[in-house]
């Protein structure tokens, strides 16, 4: 896990070591293609922010249209997971029919939320270019891996939740949080069935957009040389982080 | 956005706490009853355990606010959700109950004024989405536990509608 300090964690983010993949199993490339940056910075106070453009200047996620387009942000790489997991055909069974529903679900989330942040006269960002070449491609490494990146997406609508202040885009929003929170609980009973892990506390735990994005980072382009544009490349992207087995770090 | 149905975040919690009480007190029914076995026991106990934890937590919080938090009933109606005495008679009903959860915490969300409210009905109302998806798992496990990508909200009046026939005399 990375330090305390913003400014070390902006850094470990963009110089993700490529020793990393070593631990890697597999892989599935989705970059072909891929389409404009969705670069991280931060501001000298330490804060992250989602930038539509590799630049330092950037909206903070101050607006109802910053924290859309960071839901955005988030909803694209659900999408683009599930798909590249059901396009690979390596689920079958429950985790197969899970898997088909709940990546319509995030794709749905996607567009709607697109069309949200236009309807109120915003820029959704752009697509980021992800990297999902760490992603597991052993069936069961799969469905764990998504029960916590779908424990993850939760916890970033209910933390971000009460920033928001148009009651329409709160009540989508609250929507969104309990669908992702019943994804959640539907995958844990395929990794751990019978176990609390499909709603391990009486309160769940919110996270900060700085939290989730430091999740979230190692999938997201490395940014670091990058232009707006330029081909997605194996190497220029990072190494989806695993720990203990293909587990995100998400204590 | 519709009209306000409440007049303060207190009332909003009160509705709260109004569900929670039902439902804590339906998996003490359910969970003393042991018709359920196996995997559904074992998430049943740890539903029960939410739903009880929602109670004090919300009772606490009214009563720190200076507000009087409401009583649970001396009984509930829970035979008007089907026939308990069966686990797929139980599971239906707690389907019902915890979908019912979700869509009134989502729909009074809005309402709320206090950010540090609403991010406590959003710790809560999290628990309550995991809690109707491994039920519609249990119901049955091959099926899409989640139909919808947007569940919906209820008005409270509607969710009010809903449970008033499931509530006991006052205690």
């Amino acid at each position: 896990m990375f330090s305390r300090s913003n400014n070390d964690r902006t850094a470990a983010m963009m110089s993700r070591p490529m020793s990393r993949r070593t631990l890697l199993k597999g892989s599935l490339t989705m970059g072909a293609g891929a389409l404009a940056l969705g670069a991280l910075g931060s501001t000298p106070g330490g804060r992250f922010m989602l930038l539509n453009v590799p630049s330092v200047a950037a909206a903070q996620l101050d607006t109802d249209i910053d924290i859309l387009n960071y839901a955005l942000t988030l909803e694209y790489l659900e999408a683009d997971a599930y798909a590249a997991i059901n396009d690979a055909g390596i689920l079958s069974g429950r985790a197969a029919t899970y898997f088909t529903a709940f990546g319509g679900h995030e794709a749905e989330h996607v567009a709607a939320i697109t069309q949200t942040i236009q309807a109120l006269g915003g820029t959704p960002v752009t697509k980021p270019a992800f990297d999902f070449s760490g992603v597991p491609t052993e069936p069961a490494a799969v469905v764990e891996f998504f029960q916590q990146v779908e424990a993850v997406g939760a916890s970033a609508y209910h933390g971000a939740a009460p920033s928001v202040q148009n009651a329409d885009v709160l009540a989508a929003a609250l929507s969104i949080h309990a669908n992702e929170a019943m994804h959640a609980a539907a995958l844990a009973d395929l990794v751990a069935p019978g176990t609390t892990l499909f709603s391990p506390a009486a309160f769940a735990t919110p996270r900060t957009p700085d939290e989730v994005l430091t999740i979230v980072g190692p999938w997201l382009p490395s940014g670091g040389g990058a232009a707006p544009g330029a081909p997605a490349t194996g190497g220029g992207g990072m190494a989806l982080r695993q720990q203990r087995g293909g587990q995100l770090d998400v204590r | 956005m519709a009209q306000a149905f409440f007049m303060d975040d207190l009332e909003i919690l009160n509705y709260a706490l109004t569900l929670e009480h039902l439902e804590a007190a339906f998996y003490v029914q359910i969970n003393a009853a042991g018709v359920l076995t196996g995997d559904a026991a074992s998430y049943f106990a740890t539903i029960g355990e939410h739903e009880t934890a929602h109670v004090t937590a919300l009772t606490g919080a009214i009563s720190g606010a200076g507000g009087t938090p409401v009583a649970a009933r001396a009984s509930y109606n829970f035979d008007a959700l089907g026939d308990l005495s069966t686990a797929d008679g139980i599971l239906a009903a707690a389907e019902i109950l915890e979908a019912t959860g979700v869509a009134a915490y989502n729909g009074a969300g809005p309402e709320i004024s206090d950010s540090s409210i609403l991010s406590t009905a959003g710790a809560i109302v999290q628990t309550e989405a995991n809690h109707v998806a491994i039920i519609r798992v249990l119901i049955d496990p091959d099926a899409n536990p989640v139909p919808d990508a947007f569940p919906e909200a209820m008005a409270p009046q509607d969710v009010l509608d809903a449970v008033t026939p499931l509530l006991g005399p006052e205690a």
